[in-house]
């Protein structure tokens, strides 16, 4: 079956592809030392050009692949471009090594995870967990800053980890568990 | 692959956050760790909450729709000039947003010097060389010239 549908030239493919795949390739492109804008900027090309290339890419399974390809090359490029204001070119030489590239694939696919299902929460109990984990806020700053107590912010805390836990296997819920266990009480 | 890469996942985190993975486990996560210095170090890194936190917290500045919609734009854009290419036969010379003004490439240097390839710098050296080496000869030959007449 072909990756882009037929029925409005793929349209809605493409969005379906940018919705799985654009987080965790922003995080390669950060994770290969490049600023916001830079990242940001890269990304908007990669996916262009998924978009010229549509007909040409075989497969579901090719996309992913595709898109860290593009991604990864033409980060390497812009580095060498800016080489001369680029102060670490060792690190420019080992970014050429597969080994890299995968590492960085990755752990930027893990690290997405973590945060895309951080995002899923629902408002109330996902920023008390999303200010905890991303903001490295405490119970008691939270407590402050809504004007709450520290039991009310400690109850949202736990119904979001109970949400996460309905929503997830197990395995999943194990594996995010493990890491916001560690969050501050 | 994939399923690899989620087993990894669960034994880095066991190992790094809970300290009781199995013998087996322990052989497993080592034998990855084997595969080059990068994997090495990966796991250590997701021992690391600030490190994670630091990773996430850039994610979270990704502003997803806002590049979605600079790439609808920019495919739009693309669609259009092929339309118009399509029915003119030639590449516009104007951007549709301002009219009648000339759209330039944007090219921005690092340098001030001219960059040429990496093996014209060879070349030019061997060039200059050989005709040093020549002017010498030329010399040579003409002041035996002379000497004979």
């Amino acid at each position: 079956m072909p990756p882009f549908g037929s029925n409005d030239d793929g349209k809605a493919d493409f969005k379906a592809y940018y919705d799985m795949h654009s987080t965790p390739i922003y995080a390669f492109l950060r994770s290969m030392e490049l600023c916001e804008e830079d990242a940001e900027d890269l990304l908007q090309d990669t996916f262009t050009k998924l978009w010229i290339n549509r007909h040409r890419i075989q497969s579901k399974e090719h996309i992913k692949n595709w898109l860290y390809y593009v991604a990864g090359n033409a980060a390497i490029n812009l580095l060498k471009s800016k080489e001369a204001r680029y102060r670490n070119i060792e690190a420019l030489q080992w970014m050429n090594e597969p080994a890299y590239f995968e590492i960085q694939r990755i752990s930027s696919e893990w690290l997405s995870w973590i945060y895309l299902e951080l995002e899923r929460l629902p408002p109330g109990e996902g920023d008390v967990i999303r200010s905890l984990f991303i903001d490295g806020l405490t119970m008691h700053d939270i407590a402050e800053r809504r004007n709450t107590s520290i039991k009310t912010v400690s109850n949202q805390r736990n119904d979001g980890l109970n949400k996460l836990r309905a929503r997830l296997t197990k395995e999943q819920f194990a594996k995010l568990f493990m890491i916001l266990m560690k969050l501050p009480m | 692959m994939e399923e690899e890469n989620n087993r990894i996942f669960s034994l880095v985190l066991k190992n790094a956050w809970t300290g009781a993975p199995t013998e087996e486990e322990i052989v497993e996560l080592q034998a990855w760790q084997s595969r080059s210095s990068f994997h090495q170090t990966l796991p250590d890194r997701f021992a690391d909450l600030d490190w994670i936190n630091g990773k996430v917290s850039e994610i979270h500045k990704f502003r997803k729709e806002v590049v979605r919609q600079r790439i609808i734009e920019s495919i739009e854009g693309l669609e259009a000039t092929t339309a118009n290419v399509s029915e003119t036969g030639h590449a516009p010379y104007t951007t549709s947003s301002q009219p009648g003004k000339r759209n330039y490439i944007n090219v921005e240097t690092s340098t001030e010097y001219i960059r040429v390839h990496k093996h014209w710098r060879v070349t030019f050296m061997v060039i200059f060389i050989y005709s040093k080496v020549l002017l010498v000869v030329a010399l040579y030959y003409y002041m035996l010239w002379r000497k004979c007449h």
